[in-house]
């Protein structure tokens, strides 16, 4: 994944091509995940549209220090998403196993639970 | 006499400070079986004891407090206890929901229940041990702050007591006073002002120290079920050790849930990341705090040293806290928010309701509806911190006359200042909200319009909106926040299945883990074998009984509802832009589901089939609607709706 800046920005592949043979999603990363990351938003390219639980599981992969807010790794190799985040695209929010679509932007945070 | 099941102590302690009298009686096994603890316990003993017409600040309306069989053992998050009164802010139903420590001292102490009726003639406080209750003479506590008094109490009863105490705000009777538990720590009945009933009896404190332990049926099962599910537990509520309730700052921002400038804005970006529980990790953090028995530590301890705002150690503010004197008001100093905070709770007043005020009263001067007359000479300028912190002063001590005006919430405020202040004026049957918008999550809209004690989110429907499934209750992932149909069903399932919570004394924090380990911790506490209907059927029963309570004090369906701004004005920007809830659609669902007639009065077949026969008698009368009712349901798995 990339940095804002670094990379080109994630303008639709099938506006341009008609046919989406690869995604470009973009996450915001909200505190503390940002201080883990060491930036505010990365850009993630994928072939065909990933789920949710792709774009997380490649962050992960890339900033591992993310690992512990957003996934448990059970014995058998299966990976646990629910309930260390919560994850929004526009107003609505999203969970792993939603499709993310090319040219998203999906916000990360910690989930929210006000008291 | 009757053995009891596991989880009590078997007593009742009344004090009544009229006749400076106090007795013990047996908890009643029907009692623990019908409503097993914490508020099932306060609505059915309050329900029985009092007249609805009494008047909230005279002796005959008691105090109770209770705990329940999960407390004193070694269920995690299990230290809650209960307070009920009626309400002085409201004039309905009060109710309080505390954590700390107190409820464990309570129950070491012997007692499953407190009931304090009467009122003294001069100042005192109660002194609970194993040994003795006594009631001591509190003329030198009187005018302490609520932090003095509890320090003073535990030096004259024993180190480790821990109290409930009253500040300036109860002694006077605002009816934004809340009870402090714990001293610095401050853990608060906050809600309704019973700290002014605490306040009218003049009872300053209620100290609290025992060596009892709580009885388990099957302590070996109990232990082995709390292991199987305690990394979850600790895996599930990690953003909530490392930043406190106030972590929910930044995404309820972003969803368009925190309220801004007096619930009109819609999205504050920058000042929410300045007053973020993320940022109080990186600036002011000390520490965490750990209610009785919990293994989350979301409490925050912060300190600040700075020019502006003195020196401030202990309790750092949550996320209502926050919102309430930060985006209610743009002011984003977190430092003077923890100022405000440490105000508060010396002072004894609910946060909620004085965040609200706050927004209201900064409005209302916006509109020239208060002026520098009424503060004087104090300007209530958005995103003013001094301002914001002078109110915050004046709403403790009730000083001036326009913040004596205000300590007594927005309705009556509104009433008097006129000019159209109640259409900005936000609140429920008269109790301020908290800061979760029901623009943004429509469940909130419904539960706050028909919360028992005036708008409250404790039913915490927004989080099975927001991402947590429940699939024993029929929510096996995340629901629409935006819907409108099933949010009826969906409120009142909650409101029943954290009702239970209420009982057992568990924090909601735990709903996360679903129902089946609080089953199955049911059982091996009591010895009793139950299942999710059965604990389902007590909190529709709580549920129930509060709300006959609450008609026979007035409430119809009128009151069921959401003040203008939150019913007729949509959220300008933001996450939750242009929304605005079908109240009216959800309220119909959640009477038919409850059993209600379209008035919100429960129908007599349902009070019977919840074992509420008696209470038959004390309806209305009813008019016929000529609407047949449809089956209510109370079973867990019940009709999704589509």
């Amino acid at each position: 994944m990339s940095a804002t800046g670094s990379g080109r920005s994630p303008e639709s592949s099938a506006r341009r091509t008609g046919v989406c043979v690869s995604s470009l999603v973009r996450v915001r990363l909200f505190a503390p995940f940002d201080r883990l990351c060491g930036r505010r938003d990365v850009v993630a390219e994928f072939s065909g549209t990933p789920r949710l639980a792709g774009v997380l599981l490649r962050l992960v992969e890339q900033h591992p220090a993310l690992g512990r807010y957003i996934l448990k790794r059970t014995g058998n190799g299966t990976v646990d998403f629910e309930n260390y985040f919560l994850a929004c695209v526009g107003e609505n929010i999203v969970l792993p196993e939603d499709m993310i679509q090319d040219g998203t932007e999906v916000k990360l945070f910690v989930p929210h639970a006000g008291g | 006499m009757t053995t009891l099941p596991g989880g009590y102590t078997g007593k009742i302690l009344q004090v009544d400070l009229t006749t400076r009298r106090s007795r013990t009686e047996a908890l009643d096994r029907t009692l623990v079986e019908q409503y097993w603890g914490g508020h099932g316990f306060g609505i059915r003993l309050f329900y029985d004891l009092v007249d609805p017409a009494v008047k909230p600040l005279a002796p005959e309306n008691p105090l109770i407090f209770a705990v329940g069989p999960f407390v004193g053992t070694p269920i995690p998050l299990s230290g809650r206890h209960s307070v009920v009164a009626k309400s002085p802010l409201t004039g309905i139903w009060g109710e309080g929901d505390v954590g700390g420590k107190w409820g464990m001292a309570l129950k070491a102490a012997g007692y499953d229940v407190l009931i304090v009726t009467g009122a003294a003639d001069r100042p005192v406080y109660l002194w609970i041990s194993e040994d003795a209750v006594s009631i001591r003479e509190a003329a030198h506590l009187w005018g302490l702050d609520a932090f003095a008094a509890d320090e003073t109490i535990r030096r004259e009863t024993h180190a480790k007591a821990v109290t409930g105490t009253i500040g300036v705000a109860g002694e006077r009777l605002l009816p934004i006073a809340a009870i402090v538990f714990d001293g610095h720590d401050a853990r608060m009945a906050g809600r309704g002002g019973l700290g002014a009933v605490m306040g009218a009896k003049r009872l300053k404190g209620i100290a609290a120290y025992g060596r009892g332990a709580t009885p388990v049926r099957d302590p070996a099962a109990l232990k082995q079920s709390i292991k199987a599910v305690a990394g979850d537990i600790v895996q599930r509520t990690m953003a909530l050790k490392d930043f406190g309730t106030a972590g929910g700052v930044l995404p309820s921002n972003e969803l368009g849930d925190l309220p801004i400038q007096n619930w009109r804005g819609g999205l504050w970006t920058e000042g929410a990341q300045r007053i973020s529980g993320q940022r109080m990790t990186e600036t002011i953090l000390k520490g965490k705090y750990y209610c009785g028995s919990c293994i989350v530590g979301c409490g925050r301890v912060v300190e600040v040293d700075s020019p502006a705002h003195g020196k401030i150690a202990g309790a750092g503010p949550e996320y209502e806290t926050l919102a309430g004197f930060g985006s209610m008001v743009l002011v984003d100093d977190l430092e003077a928010l923890a100022l405000a905070n440490e105000l508060a709770n010396r002072a004894g007043i609910d946060t909620i309701s004085a965040g609200n005020i706050a927004g209201f009263a900064f409005e209302a001067f916006e509109r020239g509806l208060i002026t520098q007359a009424d503060t004087g000479g104090r300007e209530l300028r958005w995103g003013d911190a001094d301002a914001m912190l002078w109110l915050v002063r004046a709403l403790g001590t009730g000083e001036p006359e326009m913040a004596h005006l205000l300590a007594h919430g927005v309705r009556r405020a509104a009433e008097a200042l006129g000019g159209g202040a109640e259409a900005f004026a936000v609140h429920v049957k008269g109790m301020e909200p908290p800061f979760h918008d029901p623009r943004a999550f429509s469940s909130l809209a419904v539960g706050y319009a028909t919360s028992p004690n005036g708008a409250s989110h404790w039913a915490a429907t927004h989080v099975i909106e927001g991402k947590v499934a429940l699939p024993e209750l029929g929510y096996p992932s995340q629901v629409d926040r935006f819907a409108t149909v099933g949010k009826g069903i969906l409120t009142a399932k909650m409101q029943d299945y954290i009702g239970t919570f209420h009982t057992l004394r568990l924090c909601r924090f735990l709903i996360r883990i679903g129902a089946r380990p609080v089953l199955d911790w049911y059982r091996h506490v009591t010895g009793r074998e139950v299942d999710l209907d059965e604990l389902m059927r007590v909190g529709a029963r709580m549920s129930n009984l509060k709300r006959v309570f609450n008609v026979r004090c007035g409430i119809t369906r009128k009151d069921d509802t959401l003040p203008p701004r939150l019913l007729k004005e949509p959220r300008p920007e933001g996450g939750a832009a242009g929304y605005l809830p079908d109240l009216e659609t959800m309220l119909n669902e959640y009477y038919d589901y409850r059993g209600w007639d379209r008035d919100g009065v429960p129908r007599p077949e349902t009070l019977e089939r919840l074992g509420l026969g008696r209470e038959v008698a004390d309806l209305p009368r009813a008019e016929p609607s000529g609407i047949a009712a449809p089956e209510p349901r109370t079973e867990a798995g019940g009709r999704r709706a589509p």
